[in-house]
């Protein structure tokens, strides 16, 4: 069935200054702004967040090193077109429980390109699947967005689900209920 | 403190609380009925943070009353009849599309942070406080509004018509948010409320050009005959769904 709905944006979170910016999921929206914020009130409600990544699923070039390494000619038959110079976001996935972490930057005339220029930079790390994206494409958050996006999360006061008892309020209505029927009957 | 200023002030702090638990209920009727999945998801948020404000502000007109700051709030929502509620009109009308609900979203989180902002002056510690902490939740909800009134009123014929098919109904209820209450003007003399005309000019000031680049016309509306002591009748109505589980059990507890 095809998606009717508004374009979808992968979101990558940065959890702490220290770790790199990873994949969180997908959220639809009409526009770069409007996926920021959508990707705010899906991912970081709770967990803690500095900083939050969003560019649209079309603009993302993926291939796995197993595709990569069954087509002797995948490194040689493309056309690389005449078009300048940009620079390339690298995303990495490792093993299949794995989710794409940032890797760096490279340069490419397109994505392909830029993907074989991954493969020569970062040649000898073990790497499951592989995503590329214009650094154009990505919309960050800036460090205006702290306060408006992610600070707020800290301080707020919520409780996990498990906390409203609502399995053990089940339980007891579902003994109640079995205990009356089991009185019906005699 | 003296009688009538405590009086003013359970009258400003009810009024406070009851406008952000009815506009949170009728946000909350969005849920699991928004147009897109991730709107769905923003919005309740946005409908769990303004209950969650009603509470903060009940919270403090409990304590000034003597009441217990806990189950007091459930007392005023549940157990009250729509003549005691004081909260703006305006908040209590249905929630109409999508575009009526951002809308008066927006209206409001804008009147709610330019009086958030001078709240955090107040003379009352409590209060500065608690303008403080729930300010810092009006900047996202604001932000998400305002993003979506521009996006609609820019977007096609059919979402700036609805947009101007909201701002026509939803105007003339804005006067409500700064007519003052009786007490109002004591509470003012003391600094622990700013002037509401004070904080009508700010608001104008804010939200005319963002509505008028929004490719919206700003209608020459009478105010309205409501007040907070002075309802519609979809408040009694608001009140048959949000009261219905406490009237049928009375006693019941959860």
């Amino acid at each position: 069935m095809p998606d009717t709905q508004w374009p979808e944006y992968v979101v990558f979170q940065q959890d702490k200054p220290e770790r790199v910016h990873h994949y969180a999921g997908g959220v639809h929206a009409p526009d770069a702004e409007v996926a920021l914020l959508n990707a705010r009130d899906v991912f970081v409600r709770r967990p803690e967040c500095i900083s939050l990544w969003v560019v649209r699923r079309d603009l993302i070039f993926g291939a796995t090193s197993e595709e990569i390494s069954l087509d002797p000619n995948w490194f040689t038959q493309f056309e690389v077109p005449e078009g300048r110079i940009e620079k390339y976001a690298v995303f990495q996935k490792h093993g299949p429980r794995g989710v794409h972490e940032y890797t760096g930057t490279v340069e490419g005339r397109s994505s392909r390109d830029a993907l074989r220029a991954a493969l020569t930079v970062y040649a000898n790390q073990d790497v499951t699947v592989w995503w590329v994206t214009p650094e154009e494409a990505i919309r960050r958050s800036t460090s205006d967005d702290i306060a408006a996006l992610f600070a707020i999360a800290e301080t707020k006061f919520y409780r996990d689900e498990g906390q409203y008892r609502t399995q053990e309020a089940l339980r007891k209505i579902k003994a109640m209920r079995d205990k009356e029927q089991s009185s019906h009957g005699e | 403190m003296e009688n009538d200023l405590k009086d003013a002030l359970a009258a400003r702090l009810l009024a406070m609380g009851d406008d952000e638990a009815i506009l949170g209920h009728r946000d909350s009727e969005w849920c699991g009925h928004a147009p897109i999945l991730e709107e769905d998801i923003a919005f309740a948020n946005i409908a769990l943070d303004e209950i969650g404000h009603a509470q903060v502000w009940y919270a403090l007109h409990a304590e000034l009353l003597g009441e217990d700051a806990a189950s007091y709030p459930d007392e005023l929502v549940y157990r009250r009849s729509a003549g005691a509620f004081r909260h703006a009109p305006l908040l209590e009308l249905p929630k109409g599309d999508w575009a009526f609900s951002m809308l008066r979203q927006y209206l409001f989180d804008l009147y709610e942070s330019v009086m958030l902002a001078k709240l955090a002056d107040s003379q009352n510690e409590s209060i500065a406080g608690a303008a403080i902490r729930i300010g810092r939740e009006e900047i996202y909800h604001r932000r998400h509004t305002q993003t979506w009134v521009r996006r609609l009123g820019l977007g096609t014929e059919e979402s700036n018509s609805r947009m101007q098919t909201a701002l026509d109904a939803l105007w003339p209820h804005v006067m409500e948010l700064f007519r003052p209450l009786s007490g109002d003007a004591t509470l003012i003399e003391v600094g622990i409320l700013p002037n509401l005309g004070d904080v009508q000019t700010v608001w104008e000031a804010a939200i005319r050009p963002w509505l008028t680049e929004s490719n919206l016309a700003i209608p020459e509306a009478i105010p309205s005959n409501y007040t907070r002591t002075h309802h519609t009748k979809h408040l009694a109505t608001l009140l048959d769904d949000l009261q219905e589980v406490v009237r049928l059990y009375p006693e019941g507890s959860w």
